[in-house]
């Protein structure tokens, strides 16, 4: 009995896999795209980066005085200095994109006015960027006036702080991208994998008129279920699998084309094993809801709508992840945060209540496969065409 | 004058029925009216049985019934000495049904595979099937598509498709839904061989279609359903003479019987 079932729930997998293994669309969706999207994106972001304003902008220059400050700001190899008559023409030409920033000396060039678009993303860094050059630069003379008068130009620094970080800085930037990359990704990348199999293999049999036939063979409709399920969770396997793939692509790909800064990953083997656990399991959960959204959904297109709120929690779940320090242990138990919250620990080297997340997870699995379970064994399953 | 009798209900002990239903009905949820009304009906071994009856009529709810993939609300159905709703399972094993216009089939999936799939659901060995298969193509003269995807195929060669896929596990009953809708006269043809080959082997029939001269040709006996209702019946070739079935057909839906 519980061999017929298995060859049951077998068949039904390997016909859908070779279904959507067949399909174009399906392997666009769930293989290429999420393949191609971090070294696309990443490709894009730098490409804008070394076309971006904040390199090689001009800054103009203006009022008293300001002779002495031109070769510092040339110095930093970011800005040439352009002089203008007055503020007002300083104003505009940074109003009307001209320039960067302008600087506008008085007091016989001991006060400066720093002029930017604070609406403008580009202008705003240049301030900053400015805007601490010159404060370096404003340090540096009053430290030549002190020893010009024979005093001891650590008195501008009363009190030294010395750094001592745990790790390298190629160590801790590592560390935090994955704590602050991997739990969303896990998660949106689960949530939109299996969107394409659960549309394909619920609503869209029902359009397709294959689910009577098939209902009307001796197959167990849970084992029908089940089988529609593996091949759906193998999809969300495989473009999990892609987006990481995609954006260790991305990653290994900025030093060489980029000149993009290494990171150093420490992440052991058990919390890798464990990582890779978790995101399966936050893959199968989505898996799950996701065909049975599609089984009580009218048509593939009112599934599709339905899929929308399912990816709103993925995000928001990822996102409160990410951002949530220190979360008490009851957010162990809330739906999708859970999954997020123990990828986010996991990544880092640490834990946050695995095993409950890991219990949480199966029983997401088996109450949505039962319900999906109770929807095809309703008459309505059929009527709704 | 109308040939035929009007239905009644078959007596109590009937042996040799492969179906039988008594007192069939179905009301769907949400629908002001039922969809069947106290259907009891026997279609014996062997037996090939028309249904008539204009859209909505309920043919296809009993057919769905029959099938074992509807629940009656009330009444019984077995196919085969099998309850309909208790041995639904075993019942999908008995009946081959072909149901609607659209045959439903896998389109990404050849001919050979779509029965193969539908032979495996329906406990066929793993050793049996290639045998199997080979049998239906040869019946069903599928050979030079039987390896294609089905999503090239014309009306006709899905219809054999289906049809195959429906006989690969041997049924003893056979549930045809408006099998030749949308064929053309040579694909029909090779439906309604098909049907009376069944007969010749002793398989029971029961078949909807609006194509009357199609139902004279194939059938023993042809119930015309109005309503939900079975409202009369008749054997073409014994109560009416060839093409008289129409004729009847529209006088019972105008007078009502």
């Amino acid at each position: 009995m519980i061999r017929a079932y298995a060859v049951q729930v077998r068949t039904v997998a390997a016909k859908e896999l070779t279904e959507l293994f067949r399909d174009w669309r399906t392997l666009v969706v769930s293989v290429a795209v999420p393949l191609l999207l971090f070294p696309l994106l990443v490709s894009l972001a730098f490409a804008a980066r070394d076309g971006g304003p904040d390199r090689d902008a001009t800054v103009a220059v203006t009022g008293q005085d300001w002779l002495s400050v031109v070769p510092f700001l040339e110095s930093l190899d970011r800005f040439t200095v352009v002089p203008v008559d007055d503020f007002g023409t300083a104003e505009t030409g940074v109003s009307n994109g001209d320039f960067a920033a302008a600087l506008h000396f008085r007091d016989d060039g001991t006060r400066v006015v720093l002029i930017h678009n604070n609406a403008d993303v580009s202008s705003a860094e240049a301030a900053a960027t400015i805007g601490a050059a010159l404060e370096q630069y404003s340090t540096r003379l009053a430290q030549q006036t002190l020893e010009e008068r024979g005093l001891a130009r650590e008195l501008l620094t009363p009190l030294l702080v010395e750094q001592f970080p745990l790790h390298g800085s190629a160590r801790a930037a590592g560390t935090v991208a994955l704590t602050l990359l991997v739990p969303i990704l896990t998660l949106l990348a689960a949530a939109i994998s299996p969107i394409t199999a659960a549309g394909d293999l619920g609503a869209g049999e029902k359009e397709r008129n294959t689910l009577e036939p098939l209902f009307g063979t001796c197959a167990n409709r849970t084992a029908v279920i089940l089988g529609k399920f593996g091949a759906v969770t193998v999809m969300a396997f495989i473009g999990v699998t892609a987006f990481f793939t995609g954006a260790a692509l991305a990653y290994l790909a900025g030093p060489i084309l980029y000149e993009a800064a290494q990171l150093e990953f420490a992440l052991q083997v058990p919390s890798l094993l464990l990582t890779v656990l978790l995101a399966g399991l936050t893959a199968a959960v989505f898996s799950a809801v996701e065909l049975t959204i599609s089984l009580s959904a009218r048509s593939a297109k009112a599934a599709q709508a339905l899929f929308l709120p399912v990816l709103i929690l993925a995000s928001a779940a990822g996102y409160g992840a990410v951002s949530l320090s220190n979360a008490p242990g009851w957010y162990a138990h809330v739906p999708l945060l859970n999954l997020g919250l123990a990828i986010k620990a996991s990544v880092s080297g640490a834990s946050f209540y695995s095993e409950v997340v890991a219990l949480w997870a199966v029983v997401y699995v088996t109450v949505s496969l039962r319900v999906a379970s109770a929807v095809v064994r309703s008459e309505g399953v059929l009527r709704q065409r | 004058m109308i040939s035929g009798t009007p239905h009644v209900a078959p007596p109590a002990a009937v042996v040799d029925s492969a179906v039988i239903t008594r007192g069939l009905t179905k009301q769907y949820r949400g629908m002001p009216v039922p969809a069947l009304r106290d259907v009891s009906l026997s279609v014996a071994s062997g037996e090939v049985v028309g249904l008539l009856g204009a859209n909505g009529a309920g043919k296809t709810s009993l057919l769905r019934i029959l099938a074992g993939v509807l629940r009656p609300t009330k009444g019984t159905a077995t196919v085969a000495g099998l309850d309909t709703v208790r041995d639904a399972t075993a019942v999908h094993g008995a009946v081959g049904a072909l149901f609607g216009g659209a045959t439903g089939l896998y389109e990404r999936l050849s001919a050979r595979e779509n029965i193969h799939y539908f032979a495996a659901l329906n406990g066929v060995s793993r050793a049996e099937i290639p045998r199997r298969i080979e049998e239906m193509v040869e019946l069903f003269g599928m050979q030079e598509f039987a390896d294609r995807m089905v999503s090239g195929f014309s009306s006709g060669m899905k219809q054999r498709t289906a049809l195959a896929r429906a006989m690969v596990h041997r049924p003893r009953a056979l549930i045809l839904d408006e099998p030749t809708t949308g064929l053309d006269i040579a694909a029909a043809i090779v439906v309604q061989e098909f049907v009376l080959r069944c007969r010749e082997e002793g398989r029971s029939v029961l078949i909807s279609s609006h194509n009357t001269g199609e139902l004279e040709r194939v059938c023993d006996r042809v119930i015309i359903v109005r309503s939900g209702g079975i409202v009369f019946e008749t054997r073409p070739g014994v109560d009416i003479a060839p093409g008289e079935l129409r004729e009847l057909y529209l006088r019972v839906s105008e007078e009502g019987v």
